[in-house]
């Protein structure tokens, strides 16, 4: 019965959604043992934005787009996508998340297993799109190879193109080239952008890289450690589309050197190389 | 190549594992026990086989039909039992309470009650080969349908998908391994089950011919009969891991870890835990009893109520000299069953772990526990008779050898399981070989050797009671056969019910200990 599909209107018929949370806040467990994940935050994302969120290890990224995701319900405060609850937008299949981990069923294939996407999104089946968004990641001719036959890179490209499978409105992104190497990552950073800019997408971007939440988002959110909450809200105004230039732009260094002082490390403005963990 | 041939030499040491098995046995039944009619050489057997074909083979076409019905039933019984439990999570305990009496009932006593329930015909036996298989499919398929990354449900709510798409997108498909593990130990198990439905009064089969064997003292027979059961499970095991292997479906990283239900948090929601949810089941297991038997109308002569027991054992005027008969026969079992399963155990581990410190022994002696783990040795239990004598001594061999491979092989498969790391690391320092046992493997069999304890009560008491049945003249088994033979069913339900609780309560005190002993040596296997 959870499964009926509430509305068949197509997605591509839907413009991106705004997503709005007030006041929202996060503890897990109870009593002495409880976390707080969240605290507080209030956050608009614009119809057809990109938004990158920042911050330490632990901080409560993950947390904050799992309850986006509808995964995870606020202790208190309130999430809306268009004005609807995430369960709701997540059961029309409106919204797409690619996890931390790639989270590839192992016994399927990695064609089959971007299919999937379609298959739970109820959407009909789609080869090409598949094929497509296979080689749009680098994995052409990897299509019949199961995960454990992949690099961990691979996975992680491969539950990006099972990401785009759904033509959802909402991306919802939580590190999703964490595990990928350096020159396919910048790749890709340029690459996979064209494709939800062009079809017109809200994305949530988590990531560790400040140059990747510079080059890819219209806007930076930084969040603090303890208390979890967000510390410092940046503008990216460089034109699109973003090309490889930019990473060299005195204008890019400049953003990238503000967000790394709001983060607190300001000795290392280059950029990866000051990976937050090491911080946290 | 150099893999293939590797594999080559392997495959040929196990052969000559086997080969060398068998010579020492013919010398050794040929020149050393030749006058004691008990060990038949391997030529005599297999003459025996092929003189007495026609009638072996009409015994085996009734006992292998029996077991498959059975298989199927009891399995198909499991697994919807198992898909309801993972789906509706409230009732599992409930469903859990119920499936362990179930288990727990002592098949011996259990087949003639079928017997005349069913009357004459296959379906006790059907019945049993069922009871058999369904619980050790049941725990496994609970755990593997469970055994999900929270990461891959995730991904199906996240395209706000419920439990029924979680269910056959992911679960069912990821709790396959666990599954053919399961069907592999329980091809044996429903073999079993069928013969000891034949051993309490079937007209046919090969469990009703190996007792007319032994009762004549006919040596080659016993053996003969015995071989046959052995083939038949070891090919029903190997078939199934065959059917596994074509599906390229690998094997499961656990085998019957405890079914781990999150542990509550909030006091009353643990006091009611404790008190309020076994009682619950308890309620419910006497309604279903009785329900039961009032649903299907059977005669209030046979078909005991919970009510006609309580009166025979608590209420009723002659309550307290029923009872000293009974808990007099209990005391004579339960000392010889307690001792075999402790011996069966602790040479089962021990063994584990010298093979483990032998690697070479481990290579060629692994496979042979591995295919003698399959044999249903209840359904060779004439045999032992006739081998290991009438007294206690027999007893107490059955129901040691009963749970003595179980545990290896749990044990074998536990002491594997020790993380490479951790291996690499003692190595690093150069730890002796003892240590390395101690302080890497032991604690990483732990979980297994518990896993085998907790099996191994029913099956204790299963070996026990058909020892007493059909040999030794004492105990609660014999005490079974009398009252059956004399039509005293309030003292068989009686029986059946006190026997039903010991393993339940058997059951309940190893788990116990398991949870106190995990909870130090390996927490993530307790949640
Ligand atoms: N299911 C949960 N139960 C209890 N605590 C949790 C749970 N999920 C997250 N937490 C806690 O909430 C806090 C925030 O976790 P979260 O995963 O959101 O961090 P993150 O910012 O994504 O970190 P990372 O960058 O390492 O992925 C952590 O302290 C974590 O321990
Ligand atoms: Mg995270």
């Amino acid at each position: 019965m959870t499964d009926k599909r509430i509305d068949q209107t197509p997605v591509s018929e839907i413009g991106p959604p705004k997503v709005e949370a007030w006041a929202v806040n996060k503890v897990f467990g109870y009593g002495d043992s409880s976390v707080q994940a969240v605290s507080d935050v209030e956050l608009t994302l614009e119809p057809g934005t990109t938004t990158a969120l920042v911050g330490p290890s632990g901080c409560g990224k993950s947390t904050l787009l799992r309850m986006v995701a509808g995964l995870e319900t606020p202790t208190s405060g309130a999430i809306r996508i268009g004005g609807e609850e995430p369960h709701v937008v997540a059961r029309k299949g409106r919204l797409s998340v690619a996890f931390q981990d790639p989270s590839l069923l192992p016994w399927r294939t990695a064609a089959s297993n971007v299919a999937l996407a379609r298959r739970l999104a109820g959407l009909p089946k789609d080869p090409e799109k598949v094929q497509h968004l296979l080689s749009l990641v680098g994995l052409d001719g990897f299509e019949n190879k199961r995960p454990a036959e992949l690099s961990g890179g691979m996975r992680q490209r491969c539950a990006i193109a099972r990401c785009l499978a759904t033509d959802a409105r909402l991306l919802l992104l939580d590190e999703p080239f964490g595990a990928v190497d350096e020159m396919t990552r910048r790749r890709l950073n340029l690459e996979l952008p064209r494709v939800w800019e062009g079809q017109g997408t809200t994305t949530l971007l988590v990531t560790h890289s400040v140059t990747e939440a510079v080059l890819l988002s219209d806007r930076v959110i930084v969040m603090s450690h303890r208390p979890a909450r967000v510390s410092a809200d940046i503008a990216i105004d460089i034109e699109r589309p973003r090309r490889a230039s930019h990473l060299t732009s005195p204008k890019f260094l400049a953003l990238v050197t503000q967000i790394n002082t709001a983060l607190g490390i300001i000795d290392e403005p280059e950029d990866d190389a000051s990976r937050l963990e090491a911080r946290a | 190549m150099i893999r293939q041939q590797v594999l080559l030499t392997e495959q040929m040491r196990t052969y000559a594992g086997f080969a060398g098995l068998l010579i020492a046995w013919e010398l050794l039944a040929r020149f050393a026990f030749g006058q004691l009619y008990i060990l038949s050489p391997p030529t005599a057997i297999v003459m025996r086989i092929i003189e007495d074909l026609p009638l072996y083979s009409r015994a085996l076409s009734a006992t292998v039909s029996e077991a498959l019905l059975g298989f199927i039933l009891g399995n198909l019984a499991a697994i919807v039992l198992a898909v309801l439990v993972v789906t509706l999570p409230p009732i599992e305990r409930l469903a859990q309470a119920i499936a362990l009496v179930v288990f727990c009932l002592p098949l011996v006593a259990t087949g003639p009650i079928l017997r005349v329930i069913y009357g004459p015909g296959w379906g006790p036996q059907i019945t049993l080969a069922a009871l058999s298989v369904y619980y050790t499919t049941f725990v496994p398929l609970v755990v593997g349908l469970r055994a999900v990354p929270p990461s891959w449900l995730d991904l199906i709510a996240s395209y706000g998908r419920g439990r029924l798409t979680a269910m056959t997108v992911v679960r069912a498909r990821a709790s396959l391994p666990y599954l053919i593990a399961s069907l592999k130990i329980a091809a044996p198990a429903a073999f079993l089950g069928a013969i000891v439905g034949e051993f309490t009064g079937a007209d046919r089969g090969i469990g009703v011919l190996s007792i007319q064997a032994m009762r004549s003292l006919d040596v080659d027979g016993t053996w003969a009969l015995a071989t046959i059961a052995s083939a038949v499970a070891i090919i029903g095991y190997a078939v199934v891991g065959w059917a596994g292997q074509l599906l390229s479906i690998g094997a499961p990283p656990s085998l019957l870890v405890s079914p781990a239900s999150k542990a509550p948090k909030v006091l009353w929601k643990k006091l009611f835990m404790a008190v309020a949810a076994p009682t619950l089941s308890c309620v419910v297991i006497l309604l279903l009893w009785k329900i039961s038997m009032d649903g299907l109308d059977l005669s209030r002569f046979f078909a005991k109520r919970p009510g006609d027991v309580w009166a025979y054992l608590v209420a009723g005027s002659q309550a307290a000299a029923h009872r000293s008969e009974l808990f007099a026969a209990l005391r004579e079992t339960m000392g010889t069953t307690v001792l075999g399963y402790f011996a069966g155990l602790g040479l089962g581990a021990v063994l584990a772990a010298i093979f483990c410190m032998l690697p070479a022994v481990e290579k060629i002696a692994s496979p042979v526990a591995i295919a003698l783990r399959s044999i249903p040795i209840v359904a060779t239990a004439p045999l032992l008779v006739l081998a290991l004598g009438r007294g206690q001594l027999g007893m107490l061999g059955i129901v040691a050898i009963m749970i003595f491979f179980p545990t290896l092989v749990s044990c074998l498969h536990g002491l594997r399981q020790t993380p490479g790391q951790v291996i690499d690391y003692f190595d690093s320092f150069r730890a002796p070989p003892l240590t390395q046992l101690f302080l890497a493997r032991v604690p990483a069999m732990l979980p297994s050797l518990f896993a085998a304890a907790r099996m191994a009560v029913p099956m204790a008491v299963l070996a026990a009671t058909v020892a007493e049945w059909l040999a030794t003249g004492t105990g609660i088994g014999n005490l079974m056969a009398l009252t059956n033979s004399t039509s005293n069913y309030n003292m068989l339900w009686s029986c059946v019910t006190i026997l039903t609780l010991v393993s339940v309560a058997g059951y309940a005190l190893v788990a116990m200990l398991e949870r106190r002993v995990l909870s130090h040596f390996a927490p993530e296997q307790v949640i």
